[in-house]
């Protein structure tokens, strides 16, 4: 015997099945097949005909109906599914798999071509361009949804230790995507642009519209930190004017000794920040400006074949590299962002005024608004006078996390119920 | 830093082909089972100590997890899928993995061995959060125990061909025990990575190439695990299925790189 009571075999006909009529007994994959293709079809269909079609969910307190309207068939579900053909079927292991792989067939496209404007034609002419505010995929998604939720309801009474099991599971993934969903019409995400020693916003740029805040917000400071840059050999790619890059590993300092494209390159000098003036770099106290390098090139007999300065591009004066006997060229990366974080002072609707510190991965939340430190001004980098954040109100994210936790729950279960089945399994059974 | 990486991947791999050939002896030699029987699951062991320690130093050298690039995290996928395999010859007293996580443990170090990348110390500030380990290591358990459910459902099929006999619900135990290891792990990730977006970015999900493939893999696992649950197929079926299912693993891995979506993709740091 098997020591996974699950893995079954092929279920021998039912003969008493086969002489039903096709919708007349228990759902199995023809049929399920069957409801699938007929609405995620129609939604293609109607979708190809009018392919600038996409489904917005209706806004705050409609949104809320995705996850009612589950709830509701999840109580209809217990009351009702013992004898009820349509919920068995909607909410049947066969409708699981067919509702499930429904949505992952529609995916492809979007994981094989781009979506939006640079779509293939074949993707703009089916209305695959925005593929998932698609009719065909949205239907496909909420026929998962559905069954989610049937099978949920039929599971939620009475409380055995299976049942709670499969609750935690199935349940936690139905509020996390139902929640998530309702979310996605009433989230409101607006793009806040502040400037050092700027006036207070209280705006931001919503779908190209202005929209009035809460709250003020006025940026004290922008700090970049950056990691020190590294070295690369440039070839230019045969019969083009393009180049590859090999880069170099180490981070680079005076001392430093980087091995690279049977190189050995030693660091004499390092300057942080170097403005370039008459083909020399000298020190300068701006964030802004690029590092410089002076660097010996020794080839693999010990022999120094080059030495000069290296700058990185930027605007303080001009990009300088080394040409490597064999034709390469040596130069210096600019550094790469370490972290970066804006200082922002806020004023809240009760007119609180607080200091706050907005980094990447650090949001703060302020008159039930999150800001995130989006981005700034790529040209000046460090120097950076200006920081883009990204102000979101969203109020599904409770039920959301919630739904996520208790999901993260119910695998920890079901993977510790895994490990114990392993205990089973003996060399007998898995050699035989 | 690439030169230390040779001999000791190297190291690696010659401690998992000694294994192999240990396993291989004592299936045919069996006045000295016992003897070579342990010196493959030492060699096995060995294997998977040297990979941790390397894991381990370039955490500590590089002052940064190593799982930023494709490299890194074939690194990690070499370590964790002998490793789950091992903890499951353990508890089970069972050889029948010994082959599959042997092949795919030499395979990646090979890999690596074959497609040395620059180590250096740089991580991009969004990658700066306590949830980048979790998030990444879960997803690579995950695919560890997907390869070697993959592994052990090929195998068997191997073993059903060379012995003229058809698959029996026995030979689905092992795949579909590391299937219902892999499916959680990788639902994990997918949990983890939602949360972590939500924190860096103020979403859950945006449908990016990566997420879509990551979607894809977990819809196609699910649905295994639904099928099997519901009234199974047929046993060669069934190993069949879950052998090629592990092709979208490798999609969403690597090759969503090089599609053209992954144009699109925040997810393009993983690219070497």
């Amino acid at each position: 015997m098997s020591a996974i009571p699950f893995v079954g075999h092929e279920a021998p006909a039912d003969r008493a099945a086969e002489m039903a009529p096709f919708w007349g007994g228990r759902w199995s994959y023809p049929q399920a097949l069957t409801v699938a293709t007929g609405l995620i079809g129609t939604g293609m269909i109607l979708q190809a005909m009018h392919p600038s079609v996409a489904v917005e969910l209706p806004g705050m307190p409609w949104n809320w109906l995705i996850v009612f309207g589950p709830l509701v068939a999840m109580a209809a579900a217990r009351r009702l599914a013992q004898n009820n053909a349509l919920l068995l079927g909607l909410g049947g292991i066969p409708m699981a798999i067919v509702s499930v792989l429904s949505v992952v067939v529609l995916c492809i496209p979007a994981a094989i071509w781009p979506q939006g404007p640079e779509a293939p034609a074949f993707a703009r002419a089916l209305g695959f361009d925005h593929l998932f505010s698609s009719l065909g995929f949205v239907a496909a998604l909420a026929l998962m949804l559905t069954n989610l939720a049937i099978a949920t309801g039929k599971r939620s009474w009475p409380l055995t230790v299976d049942n709670v099991r499969f609750l935690l599971l199935h349940g936690g993934l139905l509020l996390a995507i139902g929640a998530a969903c309702a979310g996605s019409s009433g989230l409101q995400r607006a793009r806040i642009m502040l400037v050092e020693a700027g006036s207070p916003s209280t705006t931001a740029m919503l779908d190209d519209q202005w929209i009035q805040l809460p709250f003020a917000a006025r940026l004290d400071d922008f700090r970049m930190t950056q990691f020190p840059p590294t070295l690369s050999i440039a070839t230019r790619k045969a019969g083009s004017d393009d180049w590859s890059l090999q880069s170099g590993s180490s981070l680079l300092s005076k001392g430093a000794v980087e091995s690279l494209g049977g190189y050995r390159i030693a660091v004499h000098e390092f300057i942080p920040r170097a403005v370039v003036a008459a083909g020399t770099p000298q020190s300068i106290a701006n964030e802004g400006a690029s590092p410089a390098a002076l660097v010996g090139v020794s080839d693999a007999t010990g022999a120094e074949v080059g030495r000069g300065w290296l700058h990185a591009r930027g605007e303080f004066g001009e990009e300088l590299f080394l040409m490597l006997p064999d034709g390469r060229v040596l130069v210096i990366n600019p550094p790469r962002p370490k972290s970066f974080e804006s200082v922002v002072q806020v004023v809240d609707s009760r007119g609180e005024a607080r200091t706050v510190t907005i980094g990447v991965n650090e949001p703060v939340t302020v008159d039930g608004w999150t800001l995130y430190q989006l981005d700034y001004d790529d040209k000046a980098g460090a120097a950076s006078r200006v920081s883009v954040l990204e102000a979101v109100h969203d109020t599904a994210y409770p039920a959301v996390a919630a739904g996520c936790w208790v999901t993260i729950l119910g695998l920890m279960w079901f993977l510790w119920g895994a490990a114990a089945a392993t205990r089973r399994v003996t060399e007998s059974e898995v050699t035989a | 830093m690439t030169e230390y990486l040779v001999p000791v991947l190297g190291g690696a791999a010659a401690s998992w082909g000694l294994s192999g050939l240990a396993t291989a002896g004592a299936g045919v030699l069996p006045r000295h089972r016992a003897t070579l029987d342990r010196v493959g699951t030492l060699g096995l062991a060995a294997g998977i100590a040297v990979l941790a320690g390397l894991v381990g130093w370039l955490w500590v050298h590089l002052g940064r997890p190593p799982l930023r690039t494709l490299g890194e995290t074939r690194l990690w996928y070499a370590l964790l899928l002998p490793l789950i395999g091992l903890a499951v010859e353990l508890r089970t007293g069972t050889r029948m993995l010994r082959f599959p996580m042997l092949f795919f443990g030499v395979l990646f170090v090979l890999i690596n061995l074959a497609k040395p990348e620059a180590l250096d110390k740089t991580l991009m500030p969004a990658l700066q959060s306590y949830w980048f380990v979790p998030h990444v290591v879960v997803y690579m358990a995950a695919y560890a125990a997907l390869g070697l459910s993959c592994g052990a459902a090929a195998w068997a099929l191997v073993r059903a061909w060379r012995g003229r006999r058809e698959c029996t619900a026995e030979d689905l135990v092992m795949p579909v025990l590391l299937l219902k290891i892999g499916l959680p792990f990788l639902t994990l990730g997918l949990l983890f990575g939602a949360l972590w977006a939500k924190e860096a970015w103020g979403h859950y999900w945006t449908w990016d190439p990566k997420e879509t493939w990551a979607f894809l893999t977990w819809g196609v696992y699910l649905s295994i695990l639904h099928l099997l649950n519901d009234r199974g197929i047929a046993p060669r079926r069934t190993l069949t299925l879950v052998a090629v299912a592990f092709v979208v693993v490798l999609g969403c891995w690597f090759l969503v790189n090089y599609l053209p979506a992954a144009e699109a993709s925040v997810h393009t740091y993983t690219r070497e």
